[in-house]
């Protein structure tokens, strides 16, 4: 674990400081039977000073780590966990993607009859474990997750695991800022290009324009510069945030975290995105992976050379490393501003491989504006009519594609969905000379042909302009490069029957770029009224994404499963990324009763409004039938 | 002066407590009760449902400029805002010392409640009070009313376009853009230009009808950080039509083209 120097008002406090080890710490991995005791867990929250980039900062800590320590449950028991919260402001501790009753679920405000852990009390979560698998835990309080409160949380199987393997890491990666998360905000509120030192300048159109072919070329640079400006929009935003330094399990590239096998052994490496605002292509150089569960349910496994990874998912993946060389781990971030890195070898304290130099920083394309936006008249939810309020939305842009030299092929027909990333390759091409162009999608292998039934509304309203392939995940990779996508995702067993939905609800994800606000249905969270689901329904969530931002969506205490075109094989996750200018289905059985969030992960979208209340309740009749 | 300033406190304060007609309008679009939202599972909103207060400060100029003969002028142009995403007060700052007499040649100081209205713009209301430093020099104190429309037009050209209606009854309408040419991502080119137009006549403060006042300036800086940004540049300004023959009547010459050096705040 990382070095983490306490403050002295910490130290005072460290000797009191508990281990988030169990009581019975040598007790057998098998499951409970009959009414034993509880085993339990203490956590406690507090102020220290970390030393990352060579400068101490202020961070707040779990049990004096960053990470939070590994909290290891078994399937099938109940745990206690005691969170002491020692930080000077109110704290609290969400179980991420596990599914329990809604007043353990941690959100305050949200979770029934939950309202934060005061500074200096102790809460008492008790709830049994009805999975197993990769999840994680962290505050769900202000920023606290960026300031360091974020650890692994495991739980093994019941019955073994499906598939094999000789060892077990966590790499959790996250994203480490030497700046006050509050500054960050502040920062972002005021400006939010404050960050992004990789805009578009007139030196860098100067050298487009040097670099174009001829001049139709040159006219579709021209044009393109034009159509962004009209629209006043930054094509170059892809990530909010810089300053970072990339994590795995706390350390730094440099400080080189050691996964060691020996040659032909089988290793798991279970990846968890901790960070607060990064997504991350995760890459072995050398080695296959072979992914085995994704957010914690087992998926029939499919081999690939490279993952993107959003904020707050987790996969878990097998690799079989033979021949004792070591490998790197490569988590570069979506902006490649940055690699998390680590080791896989056969012995500690090696010192790190050299990092590759970063891949295309990619730039936004018209294909990522989707459109035409607005709402689409469906259901959205709320117990009363709701409308957009004014400046959440953006405005219509009265693009005339056809008009824009160069652009006129991006309108291709929707017929060629069928391979997802044609209309965005065709896209990308038009605009022409960007260093970052002409990779396209073309990395992803063969997906299999996509399900119609769930693609069909790619195609509705979209005025002739081909959508953009929810799923490719465009990671720069050479040709031939396996990439996982959504689609390759295929549950090996689900606790639910594929059945049709019994409504759908319009979900537009929306924004203020200009202002730094997000919403959901053109409403922030502090003005929006909650989703609410009736008891054992099957919603459909039509999220929209009317930005031109990732957002990946979490669902708390019930499982999301997005409309990939697998049939009953959907996979189960709790989050799902949605690209910027796609349109995702994503169904939710409404088993879990009481009050949840739903939000985007990434954190300062969310604390700036993207996030909404879902209440699920059992319809009047039935209860008082009861 | 001082009352002045405390009016117009008030003024702005007191539109922030009421909200104007507009505020009212969005509240009314939203036909949800908060109570009735939050009803079942209710209990206090969560801590991250709060509004969010932020505030931001921006010295666009604090410069020196010289025409290359006798002492320099400084001029200073600021705001400062606070609030929320939907309502701020913003405070407008702009002030410009005399060459002979080190004393303020005009300072000019704006309160307004400012309103996102739409994506790009705010709408903003408040009270321009134009200060007389010295007892005989410069311009004459004057308080106008201000509605403005503050944004981004397209093409990311920031613009401002205020209305003022004087206590001595002489309507004034300003227009401000500016655009930020990046060079790189650090060096940065600001073209900008205001024409400030009137109504009628308020000869003590050299204004007359139509376009009486223009103003332009080309500034390079280089942003260190985003917070300070230092600039070199020129600028111009010219008084137009009636306005120019009122300055000469005063011995002051109608146009002055200027060097200028300074320092571009963010905070």
């Amino acid at each position: 674990m990382s070095k983490v120097r306490l403050s002295r008002r910490a130290a005072l406090g460290a000797s009191l400081a508990a281990v988030a080890l169990p009581h019975a710490p040598g007790a057998l991995a098998q499951p409970r039977i009959g009414r034993a005791a509880p085993r339990e867990f203490h956590l406690v929250l507090e102020h220290a000073t970390m030393n990352v980039t060579g400068r101490p900062r202020p961070a707040m800590t779990v049990n004096r780590q960053i990470p939070a320590p590994v909290l290891r449950f078994r399937e099938g028991e109940e745990v206690i966990i005691n969170v002491t919260n020692r930080l000077r402001e109110e704290a609290s501790i969400h179980w991420h993607g596990l599914i329990l009753p809604s007043g353990q679920d941690g959100v305050p405000g949200i979770s029934d009859g939950f309202q934060g852990i005061a500074p200096g009390t102790t809460h008492q979560y008790r709830f049994p474990l009805i999975q197993s698998g990769t999840y994680w835990y962290h505050s769900h309080s202000g920023l606290q997750e960026q300031a360091g409160i974020y650890g692994p949380l495991v739980i093994d199987p019941v019955r073994p695991d499906p598939f094999g393997y000789d060892r077990d890491y966590v790499i959790m990666l996250s994203d480490w800022t030497d700046e006050d998360p509050r500054r960050v905000l502040a920062n972002l509120k005021r400006d939010p290009g404050y960050y992004n030192y990789n805009k578009r300048t007139l030196a860098s159109l100067l050298g487009e324009l040097a670099a174009a072919p001829d001049g139709a070329a040159r006219a579709a640079i021209i044009a393109d510069r034009l159509m962004w400006g009209a629209m006043r929009m930054d094509p170059t935003d892809i990530e909010d945030v810089s300053g970072y330094t990339y994590l795995v399990n706390g350390r730094p590239p440099q400080a080189n975290f050691t996964a060691l096998y020996r040659p032909g052994e089988t290793v798991r490496l279970r990846f968890i995105n901790a960070s607060a605002m990064s997504h991350f292509d995760v890459r072995i150089p050398g080695l296959e992976m072979t992914v085995v569960q994704a957010h914690g349910n087992n998926v029939r496994p499919v081999t690939v050379d490279e993952f993107r990874i959003a904020t707050a998912e987790t996969y878990d993946v097998l690799v079989r490393p033979r021949d004792g060389r070591q490998y790197a781990i490569l988590a570069e971030s979506m902006g490649r501003q940055g690699f998390a890195s680590a080791s896989l070898a056969t012995q500690e304290g090696l010192p790190m491989l050299p990092l590759p130099p970063h891949r295309p920083r990619p730039v936004l394309t018209m294909a990522d504006m989707g459109g035409p936006y607005g709402p689409t008249g469906l259901d959205r939810g709320t117990p009363l009519p709701e409308t957009d309020r004014p400046g959440q939305v953006a405005p219509p842009m009265g693009m005339d594609h056809a008009g824009m030299p160069g652009m006129s092929h991006g309108a291709a027909p929707p017929a060629a969905l069928g391979t997802g990333h044609a209309p965005v390759a065709a896209m990308d091409h038009s605009a022409m000379g960007h260093a970052a162009m002409g990779h396209a999608a073309m990395g992803h292998g063969t997906p299999p042909a996509p399900d119609r039934a769930a693609m069909d509304h790619f195609a509705m309203g979209h005025g002739g302009m081909a959508a953009r392939d929810p799923f490719t995940n465009d990671t720069g990779a050479p040709p031939g490069t396996r990439v996982l996508s959504y689609r390759d995702l295929r549950a090996l067993s689900s606790p639910y029957p594929a059945r049709a939905p019994d409504r759908v609800i319009e979900v537009r994800l929306t924004g203020n770029m200009e202002r730094y606000i997000w919403s959901i249905n053109g409403n922030r969270f502090s003005e929006a009224q909650p989703i609410v689901l009736r008891y054992g329904e099957r919603v459909r969530l039509r999220l929209i994404n009317e930005t031109m931002m990732n957002h990946p969506m979490h669902l708390h205490g019930m499982w999301m499963i997005p409309q990939v075109g697998n049939g009953a094989e959907n996979p189960l996750l709790h989050v799902v990324n949605i690209k910027p200018g796609t349109t995702l289905d994503v169904d939710v059985e409404a088993d879990a009763e009481g009050g949840w969030a739903f939000h985007c992960h990434l954190l300062y979208h969310m604390e700036t409004g993207m996030m909404r209340k879902v209440e699920v309740r059992r319809p009047a009749r039935t209860a008082s039938a009861r | 002066m001082r009352r002045v300033a405390e009016a117009a406190m008030a003024l702005s304060f007191a539109m922030v407590v009421v909200p104007p007609v507009l505020a009212g309008e969005a509240a009314a679009q939203q036909a949800a009760p908060p109570a009735a939202a939050a009803e079942p599972h209710g209990g206090p909103p969560s801590p991250a449902g709060h509004e969010l207060f932020f505030g931001a400060v921006l010295v666009d100029q604090a410069e020196v400029r010289s025409n290359g003969r006798g002492q320099g002028i400084y001029a200073f142009r600021g705001l400062g805002s606070y609030g929320t995403d939907y309502d701020r007060i913003q405070l407008n700052l702009r002030a410009e010392s005399n060459e002979a007499a080190r004393s303020l040649e005009r300072a000019e100081l704006q309160v307004l409640y400012s309103r996102l209205v739409a994506y790009f713009w705010d709408l903003q209301l408040g009270v321009r009070h134009d200060v007389r430093i010295a007892p005989r020099g410069g311009t004459p104190g004057r308080t106008y009313g201000v509605v403005g429309l503050q944004g981004l037009a397209p093409g990311f050209f920031h613009v401002n376009l205020q209305a003022f209606l004087g206590d001595r009854g002489v309507p004034l309408i300003r227009a401000e853009a500016a655009y930020d040419l990046l060079i790189t991502n650090r060096l940065v080119l600001q073209p900008e230009a205001e024409l400030n137009f009137a109504m009628g006549r308020d000869e003590a403060a050299l204004i007359a009808p139509g376009l009486y006042r223009m103003e332009a300036g080309l500034r390079l800086r280089y942003e260190i950080t985003r917070e300070v940004a230092p600039y070199v540049g020129i600028s111009y300004e010219r008084a137009v039509g009636g306005a120019a023959g009122l300055a000469r009547r005063l011995g002051e010459k109608p146009e002055a083209t200027a060097v200028v050096a300074g320092v571009r705040l963010f905070f």
